[in-house]
C-alpha cells in the first residue's frame, strides 16, 4: 500500500486550484477528502502525477444552507457534516440518512459530497438519492460555472462528464413542498459496506392521496446509478396500496444492466432492486403521511 | 507482597492492556534502527508459470537501490525452506522454495527481492523488475488437483501425498442395517487469519560478531530461531529472535519464507533491512486455512442412536506443505467423530497440492471442519428422525469420564461431561421458550432459527495422538532476586491471549505472593533459552505448568534454605502467604526477600546447597487436553434479501479450571467471532486461473463489532488430570464451536422452506438462492 511519486499542491482558492489543473494536462488530480482517491493510488491503481488538494477551499465549498427553494451543499461538505445537519433535517432529511449510511465514522468524517460525485463510482449511496432528488451540481472552470443535474455528470463506472480542469463547487437540491416523503434504504457489502444495491425513493401525495411524484434511484446495480422510471411510470397517479407498491417495484431492475461481483450475480442484483424499491418506496410513502 | 488470596481463579485485570490502550506499544514497524533499508519483494502474478528470465538491470540502476536478488542468486548458497518431515505418514514433502526459482507456484511467491535506502524507493525498483513468464495451466480445486490428468505443481511428482486412514468396526454394515443414512458433499472453505498487524520483520546482521538478530511479528520466537539458523547456516545461538508486542497471531504467524529473504539481505548488506507487508501481501502470501471438501457419510437406527460415520477428507495444501498442516488433515478427520460414541468409524484422508497460497493453521487448525460434519450430520438425521436436535445430541454423547478415553476417532481425550454441557446451554438460552418463540415467529411469517452444536477442542500440545514425533514440549524458568522479586521466563509468547497476567497469577500462587512480584519475559530469545510457543490452545497448559513446575523447583529450594536458616526440620517448613513458618514453633518465621538473599550468602547456606534461586523446566504433557462446550445461535433470516441477522449465541465452554476467567471471557468473545466469521462471510475466493479475487478487506468481509450478536457466556469446569493445574487449552474452541451452531440455525430458519443444507460462507445470495433452489 505504496503509493507512486506524485506532486502536490494545496492552493487557497477554486480558482487557483483549477489554474493548477490546467497546467499540467492528463497528470492532474483533485483531492477532496482522499477517501477514494488514497486508496486507489495506494493500489497504484491511479498514479497522478500532480495532486491538488482543495483542503484550504473548505471556507468556500463547505458548507450546507436552504435558499427557500433549493438546499445548496457546497462540494467540500463532509459526509458527517450532511448526516448530522439541522438544516438537511428540517429540509430533506433522507440525505441526511443517506449520508449516514456512507462507510463507517472515519470515512463519513473526510469523505465528501463533491467528491463522491465526482468520483462516479457506481456502488456509492449519494447517486440514488440525488438523481432521485433531480440534485444539480454547479461545477467552476475556466470559464466560470455552469450547472448540470447530476444524472448527467455522471456517466459510467468511475466516468463522469467533468472535465480534467472543472472543480464542482456545489449541489443544488429542490425542497418539494407539501405531503413528501422519502427514504433510502441499502444493502451492503458485508467487507466494504458500499452498496450492492441502494434505493433511494421520493414521493409527493396530491390531497386526495394520489401520487403526484415519484422518484426511485438506484445505486450499485449496474455501472452507474439510475432512475427507475418503469417503477415510476406505473406508480405516478396511483394511490400507494401495497399491492400497487408491489407491483410496480417488480419493474425496478427493468433496464438495468445489471453488474456481476464478488457480492451479487446479477439475478441477486435484480432480486434486490424489486425488494428494496418496494421497501424504500414503502417507507417514503408512511413518511408522506406522517 | 504477601497475599493469602488464592490468585488462580481471580479476574486479575490484564497486565498487557494498559501499555496498547495507550498506544505505548512496541511493534515490529516502531522499532527503528539508524541506517535501516527496506525490502520489497515482486510477487507473481501467475498461479503457475515457469520463469524463462528475469531482468533486473533497471531496478537496480534505479536510485537508492542498494541490491536485487531472485531465485538464482539464492537457492544454490540457502537452499529451501525446512519443513516438517512426514515419515510418520510414509511421505515427503516437495522442497519448499524460499523463493521461486524456475517455476512459481502461487499468486504471490516472492520471485524477486529489491532493497533500497527507502520504503518507497524499494517498492518504486520492484515495478523496473522484468519477469519473462510463461504461464502454464493450473490446478486451483483441490478435488480437480488430486486427478491423474491434472498439472502438476511439482514437476516430480503427483500432488496428492498423504493418504490416511482410519477404520473401527464395520461402517458398511452398519449402513446396510441403519434406519437412516444422511449423505452430503460439505466444503470447509478457505480462509485467511487476518490478524490486524500484518507481517512484519526488521533484520539487523552484525558482520563483526557473526550474528543475526530478528525483530518479526511470529508466534514462535525460538521456532523461527532454529529455522533460520538451519537456513542461514548458523548456530541457534548466533540467532536472535525476538517477538516484540504482536498485534494477533491465530496460528498464522510462523516461519515463513520472507524472514529467511529478510535476514539474507541484511546478511549481504551488511545494514539492518526491514519489510512490512502489506495487508494484500498477507492475503497473498500469509497461509491460508481450513480448505477441505469433504465426503460426509453417516448413519443412525430407529431411535436416532448413530450407527456408522464415513468422512472422505480432501485437503488442499496450496502449493507448498508447510509447517503441520499436512498431518492436520489426520486430526481434522479423527475428531469428526465429535462428542459422540460411534461404533463404527471409516477415515480416509488425502492432501493434494494445488496452486495456491500454502495453507496452515489458523485458530481451530483442523478442528473446526471436522467438527462441522458432524454437526451437520446430526442435524440432518435430528430432521429426518423428527427428532429436535438436542435430543438427538443426548441420545449419542459420550458418558461422563474424567480419565484418558480413546474416541471412535482415534483421539484420547483427557475428560469430559458433554450432556451436562447441553443442559446448562438449554437453562442459559431457555430453550423451550425459544422454540416457543419461534413458532410465534412462524405464524407471523418471520424466519426465525435456532441452532445447537456440541464441540471438542484439542489443546495443549503436546503429545499427538497420531503422530509421536510431532510431540512437543515448553520451557519456563524462575529465578528469585536478593531482594524477593521473582521472574518468570517463558518459552510460551503470548501475542494478546493475557499469558503475562495468568503466568504470573500460576507463579505468585506458589509462593503466596501478589502478581504485582512477579515480572514475566517472553519473546526474545536471548534472554529466554528455550521455547515452542503459543499456538494450539497451548500456552495455559504448557507454559503455565512449566512454570509453575519451575516455581516449585525454587519455592522447595527456598523451604529447605529457610528450614535450614531457622534450625526447623525441613518437613515442618511451610511457606505462608509469602512467609516461611516453622509449623512446630509458629513464633519462628522469616520473609520471603530475607530467604531470597541468604540463597546468595556464603554462610546462611547448608554447605551442600548451590548459590542461589534460578531454576527451571522442560515440561511434556503426557497427552493432549480436549475442551468441548454446546452452543446454541439464534437468528431470523429476511427470506427476500438472504440477509441473516445472527441475534445471540449461547455459549457454554468447559477449559477445565479458569485461571482468570475475564480473560475466558474474551477468548469466546473472539473466538466465536472468527468462527462466525466463517460461518456467514469469510472465504478466499479464487477464479480458475488461480487469481484471489478478494485480496483485500474491501472485498474479504471480516466480523465488525457491529457484526456480531450479543454473547451470552458460561462456562463449566471440568478438571483436567493431565496436569496439576486440572486446565485445559481453551481459544480454538469457540472457533471450533461457532460455525456449525450459526449454520445450524440458519437451516433452522428456512427447513420449513425446504431448505436442508448451505454451504459456509452464508452470505445473503447463497442464502437467497437456496431458498429459491428449494422452493423450485
Amino acid at each position: 500500500m505504496i503509493p507512486g511519486a506524485f506532486d502536490y499542491a494545496a492552493p487557497d482558492t477554486v480558482a487557483a486550484a483549477i489554474l493548477l489543473l490546467r497546467e499540467r494536462p492528463g497528470e492532474g488530480k483533485v483531492i477532496a477528502g482522499g477517501q477514494s482517491l488514497l486508496p486507489m493510488m495506494k493500489l497504484r491503481v491511479a498514479m497522478p502525477g500532480l495532486i491538488v488538494d482543495l483542503r484550504k477551499t473548505r471556507g468556500e465549498l463547505s458548507h450546507i444552507s436552504n435558499d427557500g427553494s433549493n438546499l445548496r451543499i457546497g462540494s467540500m461538505t463532509s459526509h458527517a457534516h450532511v448526516a448530522g445537519s439541522d438544516v438537511v433535517q428540517d429540509t430533506l432529511p433522507v440525505l441526511a440518512e443517506t449520508a449516514a449510511e456512507i462507510a463507517d465514522v472515519q470515512v463519513r468524517n473526510l469523505g465528501t459530497i463533491g467528491g463522491s460525485i465526482a468520483h462516479a463510482d457506481p456502488v456509492a449511496d449519494y447517486p440514488a438519492t440525488l438523481l432521485a432528488l433531480d440534485a444539480q451540481a454547479e461545477i467552476a472552470g475556466l470559464n466560470g460555472v455552469r450547472v448540470v443535474s447530476v444524472d448527467e455528470l455522471i456517466m459510467d463506472a468511475f466516468i463522469s462528464t467533468l472535465a480534467e480542469d472543472e472543480i464542482i463547487t456545489e449541489i443544488v437540491i429542490p425542497i418539494t413542498e407539501g405531503r413528501t416523503g422519502a427514504a433510502y434504504i441499502k444493502f451492503a457489502n458485508k467487507a466494504s459496506h458500499f452498496a450492492i444495491v441502494g434505493v433511494a425513493a421520493h414521493v409527493v401525495l396530491d390531497d386526495s392521496g394520489y401520487l403526484s411524484r415519484v422518484a426511485v434511484g438506484i445505486t450499485g446495480a449496474a455501472s452507474r446509478a439510475a432512475r427507475a422510471t418503469a417503477v415510476e411510470d406505473t406508480l405516478r397517479g396511483q394511490v400507494p396500496t401495497p399491492d400497487a407498491i408491489s407491483a410496480a417495484s417488480a419493474l425496478a431492475a427493468d433496464g438495468l444492466e445489471c453488474i456481476a461481483d464478488l457480492h451479487g450475480s446479477p439475478e441477486y442484483r435484480q432480486n434486490l432492486c424489486r425488494v428494496l424499491t418496494r421497501r424504500a418506496i414503502t417507507r417514503a410513502v408512511e413518511r408522506a403521511r406522517e | 507482597m504477601a497475599t493469602d488470596a488464592k490468585l488462580v481463579g481471580q479476574s486479575v485485570a490484564r497486565r498487557e492492556d494498559e501499555k496498547l490502550l495507550l498506544g505505548r506499544g512496541a511493534f515490529v514497524e516502531d522499532i527503528k534502527v539508524p541506517g535501516t533499508q527496506w525490502l520489497s519483494l515482486v510477487r507473481s502474478p501467475h498461479a503457475h508459470a515457469r520463469i524463462r528470465s528475469i531482468d533486473t538491470s533497471a531496478a537496480l540502476q534505479a536510485p537508492g537501490v542498494t541490491a536485487v536478488f531472485t531465485g538464482k542468486d539464492i537457492h544454490p548458497r540457502f537452499g529451501t525452506n525446512p519443513t516438517v518431515p512426514l515419515r510418520f505418514y510414509g511421505a515427503e514433502s516437495a522442497p519448499y522454495d524460499l523463493i521461486a526459482v524456475d517455476k512459481a507456484r502461487h499468486v504471490g511467491e516472492v520471485v524477486a527481492v529489491v532493497v533500497a535506502d527507502t520504503r518507497y524507493g524499494a517498492r518504486d525498483a520492484a515495478d523496473l523488475i522484468f519477469v519473462d513468464y510463461e504461464p502454464l495451466e493450473a490446478a486451483i480445486d483441490v478435488e480437480k488437483a488430486l486427478r491423474d490428468d491434472a498439472p502438476r505443481v511439482h514437476d516430480d511428482r503427483p500432488n496428492g501425498i498423504i493418504h490416511w486412514r482410519h477404520q473401527l468396526g464395520n461402517v458398511s454394515q452398519a449402513f446396510e442395517e441403519a434406519a437412516v443414512i444422511v449423505r452430503e458433499r460439505i466444503v470447509n472453505q478457505k480462509i485467511h487469519g487476518v490478524p490486524m498487524e500484518p507481517r512484519a520483520g526488521l533484520a539487523h546482521w552484525d558482520p563483526v560478531q557473526e550474528t543475526m538478530s530478528l525483530w518479526a511479528t511470529v508466534q514462535t520466537p525460538h521456532a523461527l530461531r532454529d529455522h533460520l539458523a538451519e537456513i542461514l547456516h548458523l548456530s541457534s545461538d548466533s540467532v536472535r529472535v525476538v517477538a516484540p508486542d504482536v498485534g494477533g497471531g491465530f496460528g498464522v504467524k510462523h516461519e515463513d519464507p520472507e524472514y529467511a529473504l529478510l535476514c539474507i539481505a541484511s546478511m549481504h548488506l551488511g545494514v539492518p533491512v526491514k519489510w512490512v507487508a502489506t495487508r494484500t501481501e498477507d492475503f497473498l502470501a500469509m497461509h491460508q486455512a481450513r480448505g477441505k471438501t469433504s465426503y460426509l457419510e453417516v448413519s443412525a437406527d430407529a431411535d436416532g442412536k448413530l450407527t456408522g460415520l464415513r468422512v472422505r477428507h480432501l485437503h488442499d495444501l496450496g502449493a507448498y506443505a508447510k509447517g503441520p498442516e499436512p498431518s492436520l488433515s489426520a486430526s481434522s478427520a479423527m475428531i469428526s467423530t465429535g462428542v459422540y460414541d460411534i461404533p463404527n468409524v471409516e477415515f480416509e484422508v488425502r492432501n493434494g497440492y494445488t496452486n495456491t497460497t500454502p495453507q496452515g493453521p489458523y485458530r481451530g487448525a483442523g478442528r473446526p471442519e471436522g467438527i462441522h460434519l458432524i454437526e451437520r450430520g446430526l442435524d440432518r438425521l435430528a430432521s429426518e428422525l423428527g427428532l429436535d436436535p438436542t435430543e438427538i445430541r443426548r441420545r449419542n454423547y459420550l458418558p461422563p469420564f474424567d480419565q484418558p478415553m480413546r474416541t471412535g476417532g482415534g483421539d484420547v481425550f483427557d475428560s469430559g461431561n458433554y450432556e451436562a454441557s447441553l443442559d446448562q446451554v438449554m437453562e442459559l438460552s431457555s430453550y423451550r421458550q425459544l422454540r416457543e418463540q419461534q413458532q410465534q415467529a412462524r405464524a407471523e411469517g418471520r424466519h426465525m432459527g435456532i441452532g445447537v452444536a456440541s464441540w471438542v477442542k484439542t489443546g495443549g500440545s503436546g503429545p499427538s495422538p497420531v503422530d509421536p514425533s510431532s510431540s512437543r514440549y515448553e520451557w519456563g524458568r524462575v529465578r528469585v532476586d536478593r531482594g524477593g522479586k521473582v521472574t518468570l521466563f517463558t518459552g510460551s509468547s503470548p501475542h494478546g491471549q493475557g499469558g503475562e497476567t495468568v503466568f504470573a497469577q500460576i507463579v505468585a500462587d506458589v509462593f503466596g505472593i501478589s502478581d504485582d512480584d512477579v515480572t514475566v519475559l517472553h519473546g526474545d530469545t536471548a534472554t529466554v533459552a528455550h521455547g515452542v510457543g503459543t499456538y494450539g490452545s497451548r500456552a495455559l497448559v504448557t507454559g503455565g505448568m512449566s512454570a509453575k513446575i519451575a516455581a516449585e523447583k525454587v519455592r522447595d529450594k527456598m523451604l529447605k534454605l529457610s528450614a535450614h536458616m531457622m534450625g526447623c526440620e525441613p518437613d515442618h517448613m511451610t511457606l505462608e502467604g509469602g512467609v516461611f513458618v516453622c509449623t512446630t514453633n509458629r513464633e519462628r518465621t522469616l520473609p520471603f526477600a530475607e530467604v531470597a538473599d541468604a540463597s546468595f550468602q556464603v554462610l546462611a547456606r547448608p554447605a551442600d546447597m548451590e548459590f542461589g534461586l534460578d531454576e527451571d523446566s522442560f515440561y511434556q504433557p503426557s497427552g493432549l487436553t480436549y475442551n468441548f462446550g454446546t452452543y446454541i445461535a439464534v437468528v431470523e433470516v429476511d427470506t427476500e434479501t438472504g440477509d441473516v441477522d445472527l441475534q445471540r449465541l449461547y455459549t457454554v465452554d468447559d477449559q477445565g479450571v479458569i485461571v482468570n476467567p475475564m480473560t475466558v471471557v474474551g477468548q469466546v468473545h473472539g473466538g466465536a467471532t472468527q468462527g462466525i466469521g466463517q460461518a456467514l462471510y469469510e472465504i478466499s475466493e479464487y477464479d480458475q486461473t488461480g487469481q484471489l479475487l478478494n485480496a483485500s478487506l474491501m472485498d474479504y468481509a471480516i466480523p465488525t463489532a457491529e457484526m456480531t450478536p450479543e454473547f451470552v457466556v458460561a462456562f463449566s469446569e471440568t478438571p483436567s488430570p493431565l496436569n496439576s493445574l486440572g486446565v485445559k487449552g481453551m481459544g480454538e474452541g469457540p472457533t471450533t464451536g461457532a460455525p456449525s451452531a450459526v449454520v445450524n440455525a440458519v437451516v433452522d430458519a428456512l427447513s420449513p422452506l425446504g431448505v436442508s443444507h448451505i454451504e459456509m460462507p452464508l452470505t445473503p445470495e447463497r442464502v437467497w438462492r437456496a431458498i429459491q433452489d428449494a422452493q423450485g
